[in-house]
């Protein structure tokens, strides 16, 4: 257990080896300084029976002066990287010992059933269903900043706008998707337009202006991103360092995170391996699905059939209040963002010009260190990426950085992962993937919340519908 | 950069066969590797430090199985890059 410097290597040559100390010494000097400048030109030296040194990638991150608490960037450097071979491997681990296979301990069993009982903690996180009488007083445009006073205040806003594209998307593509109409109506609407009933009169007479005003949202996507991409900045503010990270809001119980269900273990197969490593106990038990209707339509845009899914008796709000307003759609997705994201202390993006052959997966893997957070990109972007598996060389797409890093993720960035996958699981519904219910397990496990806002809008079989109940969320 | 290449360059910097820089490399590996069995740390200036170091047992899940499995102690081979040889890779390759 001691430490031998360079020294004691040549002494040891000379008394073993037989060789003379001059010629040693300049030797062991050439030897490292070979290995050095080829590693700086290869990024990868391979010396026989010792091991390989290896170059590695590390992307930028915000960290923070443990003493000063004062964030700081650590800059994109390369990582050294030794792996030594498998002699030398089994000569410092002489006996091999293969990893012990656990079954599952008692205590865990009662853990789980204790978790089962215990769901509705969790429940009182979601927000209260929304009341006719707000919806009536849609007057008031919209700002970004202003969504992020209170809480009730912004459900009701957000339903309010949500309501409106739903009406939107909806008189658009009725004609074309009428057979489609019947999926996933929700009961809790019909109370809803039944309070509408009474502009239908009113909204009759402004309907010419709606359609005016709902061709004019649909053409523009360029500008609304702009404005969506400013809203995502706006509410970051610079933030003192010491409410750098709040304190979680769900704290589930010890036995509730030990608690791995039979359910998960047949999800499991979706689920990266990585992740499982890294918490050899995992996951809390999630909330009864909620018959939430809140965001449903903030991420709408991109596939333009979902409003299919909702009422055709819907246009007697949406034409009245339209009229009044021009919200910008995207706009939602940020101002939701920012009431669930803390005050973040470090908050940049960089803008990227694709370059050929170049993919989603690539671009996180270099800029995040982590390729499965490429949803995340896809999210920022939705509007210039038509297809997230096929980029186009040659266009210019922000890549915001993460809050935290790949292995501790911030409840926003998961947010934000979450939503790209659902923006995925749209795409790939509306292209017929085979993957589609994939991407939205994938947003599950990163934000359930996310899923949970936009329920009514899935179109699930009933077996993906158990699937999707069976999914965990990651524990925060 | 393989360990032929690696002889090769060797042979050329120190002015002697491919064969005796062969001899070289591996006299010296096998230095390193001699004291690194008696778990000694090697410091080399400049360059950096091999150590072992101690893993303690842990738990990991096995996708495979769908189970959980004790990895047991056991002991790793650490290599410490020195500052100087991080900091110029870092300034050869700025970007990825």
């Amino acid at each position: 257990m001691n430490s031998v410097y360079g020294q004691t290597l040549l002494d040891d040559m000379v008394q073993h080896q037989g060789l003379p100390m001059p010629l040693v010494r300049e030797a062991a000097k050439e030897i490292l300084a070979v290995i050095r400048s080829g590693l700086i030109r290869d990024k990868v030296v391979n010396v026989s029976n010792f091991g390989t040194f290896r170059l590695k990638p590390v992307a930028a991150r915000s960290g923070f002066n443990p003493q000063t608490r004062e964030p700081i960037t650590i800059p994109a450097h390369q990582r050294v990287i030794f792996s030594p071979c498998k002699a030398l491997r089994e000569l410092i681990q002489p006996v091999h010992r293969p990893p012990v296979r656990i079954n599952e301990p008692a205590q865990r069993t009662a853990a789980r059933t204790a978790s089962i009982a215990e769901p509705v903690a969790t429940k009182t996180i979601v927000s209260s269903p929304p009341t006719v009488t707000t919806t009536q007083a849609v007057t008031t445009q919209p700002d970004p900043t202003e969504t992020l006073v209170q809480k009730p205040s912004l459900d009701e806003r957000l339903e309010q706008v949500a309501d409106r594209i739903d009406n939107l998307n909806d008189d658009a593509v009725i004609e074309l998707q009428a057979d489609e109409v019947s999926g996933n109506y929700d009961p809790n609407r019909k109370y809803f337009y039944l309070g509408a009933a009474a502009a239908i009169v009113i909204a009759a007479v402004t309907l010419s202006i709606y359609f005016g005003s709902a061709t004019n949202e649909q053409v523009t996507p360029q500008p609304v991103v702009a404005q969506a991409e400013q809203a995502r900045v706006s509410p970051v503010a610079p933030g003192s360092s010491g409410a750098a990270i709040p304190p979680s809001t769900e704290v589930p119980a010890v036995a509730q995170k030990e608690a791995i269900s039979e359910e998960s273990r047949a999800a499991a197969p979706v689920t990266p391996p990585q992740d499982e490593l890294d918490s050899s106990t995992l996951y809390n038990e999630m909330a009864a699905a909620q018959g939430e209707t809140s965001l449903e339509s903030a991420t709408a845009e991109p596939v333009a059939d979902e409003a299919t899914s909702t009422s055709p008796a819907a246009p007697a709000v949406s034409a009245e209040s339209v009229t009044s307003t021009d919200v910008p759609l995207r706009a939602i997705i940020p101002a939701a963002n920012a009431t669930s994201q803390p005050a973040s202390f470090f908050f940049t993006e960089r803008s990227y010009t694709i370059a050929s052959g170049e993919s989603l997966w690539r671009l996180a893997r270099r800029y995040y260190g982590d390729p499965l957070l490429w949803p995340h990109i896809y999210q920022a972007n939705a509007a210039l990426i038509s297809n997230p598996d096929n980029l186009r060389a040659g266009r210019e797409i922000t890549i915001p950085s993460l809050q935290g890093a790949s292995g501790k993720l911030t409840k926003s960035d998961r947010r934000n992962v979450a939503q790209g996958y659902y923006l995925t699981y749209l795409y790939y519904r509306e292209t017929g993937h085979k993957d589609a219910f994939f991407a939205l397990l994938e947003a599950k496990r990163y934000d359930n919340k996310v899923v949970e806002e936009h329920r009514s809008l899935l179109k699930l079989s009933k077996v993906e519908e158990i699937l999707l109940g069976q999914q965990e969320t990651m524990p925060f | 950069m393989t360990t032929a290449e690696l002889v090769k360059a060797l042979a050329e910097r120190m002015g002697v066969t491919q064969k005796q820089a062969r001899t070289l490399l591996d006299g010296y590996v096998a230095a390193i590797t001699h004291q690194l069995a008696a778990k000694n740390s090697v410091i080399l200036r400049g360059f950096g430090t091999f150590s072992v170091k101690e893993v303690p047992e842990k738990r990991a899940y096995v996708p495979s199985e769908e189970s959980l499995c004790t990895i047991p102690a056991h002991d790793r081979l650490h290599f410490k890059p020195a500052k100087s040889l991080k900091d110029e890779a870092s300034e050869a390759h700025p970007d990825e």
